[in-house]
């Protein structure tokens, strides 16, 4: 660190500044090094966002033709958007319990899990690590499309390969994707199968960053194993159960591409594998009610910031 | 130092004369002049047998007949057309010239009239209505009484059956007249021998409608409004579930599982449009000479002898600034004897186009149907077919029948009658 | 080996050891399979995926997959395309989030809590819903059916500028005011101290933008009208046509898509793993 620190400061000498911009170019700078990020927020954020906020309270009617400039014929609906979607809307309601579902899936099965396997992946002498973080990222990195597509063959009920595993246990076969009562369950496995191990790596991080003699000392002073890892180890891993819970319930409230495309454009056997963001989808474009969409992307926006924030406040309560 | 500079201003330049090469120029699309009399029409599909074929007319056909018009043809997902569309139409920019307009995707956006981003075709078509099959044709694609489509497919229902299977079992699949007769003949003898009789899509409203459409049905009137709640539609969602619970249909696989189900004889008998020969022959050759095809059976007293399915109409949109460029593509793919049997030859799609049903290759026999002459069934079940009534509101409603309807019946014996009420309170919600 | 360092209530004695190595490998099998599946797949003949039994491996191989792929299909134009788009985002979306990152980790100013809270409101606003805004905004722009309108609008990624935050806000103060007592500009640290301590934190942002862009698929398909534009993710979805599915040819080219992410991954495994995980750590 000393010596590139040496070269740093060699090289820093070639650039000399006087004046104004080298007494106040500290309380200048972070605007100057935001604005591409609050130039390309601004315009390709916050406008779109507030148009589509105004779309929230209006219903299309047709378009426009190019020759009157494009555009959508709107009419002035007031809250009927809101008060439709929360107080009467039954599918907007399964959308949401829906998402809870796999919220709570990949809450309780998914963590536990991933916890699991990060603690594998730091016990001493266990091998196979390199391959196994190349197997365990490549669901990541595997794109949403590819995903779902080699799930539709896994998933099928005569000729998958899950039902051939459970077949070798003489299990009957499931209509993974067609039978609404295993949909969940067949989309958590998805889920599991694509993010437990990516989840993995975080909580090997974490593990990697407990200290030794903290634990070798609460050794000393005759705690068990189980004891050292309840009160050492897992508050150490706060920070990595915050990001790892927050990231997945964003992203259990966002999920859309898997549900999608599995159930072939649809929202799988009777709404069972319906999710916000497919609600909203199919209100926008299926039926051209982009106002009532725009108003249930609002909705969900509110509802993922409360999870989050009803998340982060228990994790306040929880001090190590 | 001064080295570094000079490269890293050499990659600069490389890396914008790159930037340039590779589509950072916005080109107003749809319209690309090279020479002043140039033309570019530009046609949005999403489907690759519809594409080839439309390629091979621009180089067979189009080329000579009109040199100066090029025809730009992309292809999008089928499911992601329609927000694309939809995008373009909303900005009134990047239209498409045409677009191949799926059946049900026809409603979303001409729900509301004197907006329409499609431009009617009647004036287009004019006197040569009378050369098309309209079932199949234009009604599907007529709204408030204006074409915004032209399809080039007659799509009759037709049965196919393995008379291999028949003849083993001693039974004549030619005898039964109406679907009660066909049934009971089947039934216990082809169960006894392992095999059901038809697969049934349990997920999805097509079989429903086809047999309830066969019988006199409808799911709109000519106002839009929705004519499910009828003891029609209940007598045929019981009858089909009885069937479904006896064994006599069976579920059918979703995707490639059908035709899995279909190679093992885990069913005798299938109908469908003629497009679906295409997919059995691709998806079943082994099966080649065991099937042969009848019209369907009737239901005892009125409805129709078949019922169109399926299909896609090429329409142009209002946006476009080269209509007539545009029409006259339409009408050589559709509206010709030499375009309605390039696409017979390329899709094996029987032409809508009247004039050209007694060209001899349309009437050849087929070795994968036992020598019969597919052709002939097609043009007499168009003759008799039924008209759909498409409704802007289709696809909204549709969507209710799989998941309120179909589903819960089929599957989990819902009432009927019940079920029929929640899809059409919500489609009434939602409309 | 140090005592100290059994980690853990999987300490192991040997049929300990036993079971955790098995456990290891059951789960390196069960992300794998579907893997090695899709792969699979894409050399069997059509129809062999729907038949029983149900087998890993091809009854018999077949390349025919990948010869219709190449034959029928601009995959190569695709790829070309995509490889071109994802390498000038990831390029340019690593520096401006890194100046973002930047900005958070080591500068004061007004309301820089509100600017952070607005990165990490972004991350939960579905695209969809400005899906249509931002395409009338591109239109004005002009960039309809550019280059442009895939790579600009997402190009500064929240996600991204909250992992950089959390690395430069590792690196030493002292380091930076050494730098500037001895006269260097603002700009100078972050290019000749920030930049190159947080290097590894440069390679997990720029792996994770150039998947998200090579797997980008809505928008990308709603701005392109041209299909020679296209990128693989769309190109790939047109050959799943309503009509005529060739699974085998879909899951060629999944296999042959996937393939650089993973090489690159295989490459700099211990950075992307490290750098990822650090944001995490510090929460």
């Amino acid at each position: 660190m000393s010596a590139s620190a040496m070269t740093v400061n060699k090289r820093a000498k070639g650039w000399p500044v006087s004046g104004w911009w080298s007494r106040n170019q500290r309380k200048v700078i972070p605007y100057i090094f935001l604005s591409p990020f609050l130039l390309s927020f601004l315009i390709f954020t916050v406008y779109p966002a507030g148009a589509a906020f105004f779309l929230s309270f209006q219903r299309v009617r047709g378009f426009y033709s190019p020759e009157e400039g494009g555009g959508v014929v709107l009419e002035y609906k007031g809250l009927d958007n809101y008060e439709r979607l929360l107080t009467k809307d039954k599918r907007f309601r399964t959308a949401i319990i829906n998402g809870a579902e796999f919220a709570a899936g990949t809450v309780l099965i998914q963590m536990p899990l991933a916890l699991g396997v990060a603690l594998l992946m730091n016990a001493p002498h266990v091998r196979f690590k390199t391959l196994a973080r190349l197997a365990f990222f490549a669901p990541y990195i595997t794109s949403a499309i590819v995903v779902a597509w080699i799930f539709t063959l896994v998933f099928d009920e005569r000729y998958g390969l899950l039902n051939a595993v459970i077949g070798l246990f003489g299990l009957e076969s499931i209509g993974w994707i067609k039978d609404k009562d295993f949909v969940m369950p067949a989309l958590i496995i998805l889920g599991l199968w694509t993010w437990v191990g990516y989840n993995s790596l975080f909580f090997l991080a974490g593990l990697q960053n407990v200290p030794d003699d903290l634990k070798e000392a609460a050794r000393i002073d005759g705690a068990g194993t189980l004891r050292v890892f309840w009160h050492i180890t897992i508050p150490f891993l706060r920070p990595v159960f915050v990001f790892v819970i927050i990231t997945g319930l964003i992203g259990s409230f966002s999920l859309f591409t898997q549900p999608y495309l599995l159930f072939d454009s649809g929202a799988g056997p009777q709404d069972s594998g319906l999710f916000p963001l497919m609600y909203l989808f199919f209100m926008g474009f299926d039926n051209f009610r982009m106002g009532y969409a725009s108003a249930i992307g609002y909705v969900l926006t509110v509802i993922i910031l409360l999870v989050t924030g009803v998340q982060l406040l228990l994790f306040r309560f929880w001090k190590v | 130092m001064s080295d570094k500079k000079l490269s890293r201003r050499d990659f600069l330049k490389a890396a914008s004369t790159a930037l340039a090469a590779s589509g950072f120029a916005a080109l107003p699309v749809g319209l690309v002049r090279a020479q002043d009399d140039e033309i570019t029409i530009s046609l949005w599909g999403f489907a690759n047998n519809r594409d080839e074929w439309m390629q091979n007319l621009v180089e067979e056909l189009w080329t000579d007949m009109h040199p100066n018009v090029n025809v730009d043809l992309s292809l999008t997902p089928y499911a992601d057309l329609w927000p694309k569309l939809q995008a373009a139409f909303v900005a009134g920019a990047g239209i498409p010239d045409m677009v191949d307009i799926e059946i049900s995707a026809m409603g979303q956006f001409v729900r509301d009239a004197g907006s329409e981003p499609y431009a009617p075709l009647n004036d287009h078509i004019g006197e040569q209505l009378e050369d098309l099959s309209i079932p199949s044709a234009t009604k599907p694609w007529t709204v408030r009484g204006n074409i915004y489509g032209v399809g080039n497919e007659v799509n009759p229902v037709l049965l196919y059956y393995r008379h291999d299977i028949f003849d083993e079992l001693g039974m004549d699949a030619e005898a039964p007249a109406t679907w009660d007769e066909f049934v009971n003949m089947l039934g216990g003898g082809a169960m006894d021998a392992g095999h059901g009789l038809f697969p049934l899509a349990t997920q999805s409203w097509a079989d429903f409608y086809v047999q309830f459409h066969q019988a006199g049905g409808e799911f709109f009137d000519a106002e839009d409004n929705v004519q499910v709640q009828s003891q029609l539609a209940i007598d045929i969602l019981n009858w089909q579930k009885a069937q479904l619970d006896s064994g006599v249909y069976i579920e059918q696989g979703t995707g490639d599982a059908q035709y899995a189900l279909m190679n093992e004889a885990a069913y005798i008998t299938v109908w469908g449009a003629p497009w679906y020969q295409g997919f059995m022959k691709q998806n079943a050759p082994d099966l080649a000479g065991l099937w042969k095809m009848r019209p369907l059976p009737m239901w005892g007293d009125g409805g129709f002898a078949t019922v169109p399915r399926g299909g896609t109409g090429m329409g142009i949109t209002a946006a476009s600034e080269n209509k007539e460029a545009a029409w006259e593509f339409i009408r050589v793919c559709n509206l010709t004897a030499e375009g309605s049997l390039l696409a017979f030859r390329r899709m094996n799609l029987f032409p809508s186009y009247k004039p050209v049903w007694d060209a001899e290759e349309l009437l050849r026999t087929d070795d994968y149907f036992s020598g019969q002459k597919p052709g002939e069934f097609i043009a007499e079940a168009a003759s008799a077919m039924a008209e759909v009534n498409v409704s802007p509101y289709w696809t909204l409603f549709v969507d209710a029948v799989n998941r309120l309807i179909v589903q819960p019946v089929m599957l989990d014996g819902a009432d009927p009658e019940a079920a029929i009420q929640e899809a059409i309170d919500e489609f009434e919600f939602n409309k | 080996m140090r005592k100290g360092k059994r980690g853990g209530p999987l300490a192991g004695s040997r049929p300990n050891l036993m079971f955790m190595n098995t456990a290891v490998l059951f789960g390196v099998l069960v992300s794998a399979i579907p893997f090695i599946y899709m792969i699979t797949a894409s050399f069997r003949q059509q129809g062999e995926l729907y038949s029983l039994p149900v087998t890993i491996m091809p009854r018999e191989w077949h390349g025919h997959n990948y010869v219709k792929l190449f034959n029928d299909t601009n995959f190569i134009i695709w790829y070309g395309n995509t490889i071109f788009t994802a390498g000038i985002r990831t390029v340019l979306g690593v520096y401006f989030a890194a100046l973002a990152g930047a900005a958070f980790a080591k500068y004061e100013f007004r309301f820089k809590r509100f600017c952070f809270f607005l990165v990490l409101a972004t991350l939960t606003l579905p695209f969809h819903v400005i899906l249509i805004p931002l395409f009338l905004l591109m239109r004005d722009f002009g960039w309809i059916d550019t280059y442009w309108a895939v790579i600009i609008p997402g190009i500064v990624g929240a996600f991204n500028i909250f992992l950089m935050r959390q690395y430069i806000e590792a690196v030493p103060d002292e380091l930076m005011d050494a730098a500037r007592i001895d006269g260097a500009s603002e700009i100078g640290i972050f290019h000749r101290i920030i930049i190159p301590l947080v290097r590894p934190a440069l390679g997990v942002v720029a792996i994770l933008t150039f998947v998200n862009t090579w797997n980008d698929f809505l928008w990308p398909l709603v701005v392109l009208h041209d299909d020679t534009k296209y990128l693989l993710s769309i190109g790939i979805a047109t050959m799943d046509g309503p009509y005529d599915v060739e699974i085998g040819a879909i899951m060629a080219a999944s296999f042959l898509s996937t393939l650089p992410i993973l090489i690159v991954f295989v490459l700099m495994q211990r950075q992307i793993i490290a750098g990822l995980t650090q944001g995490a750590i510090r929460g």
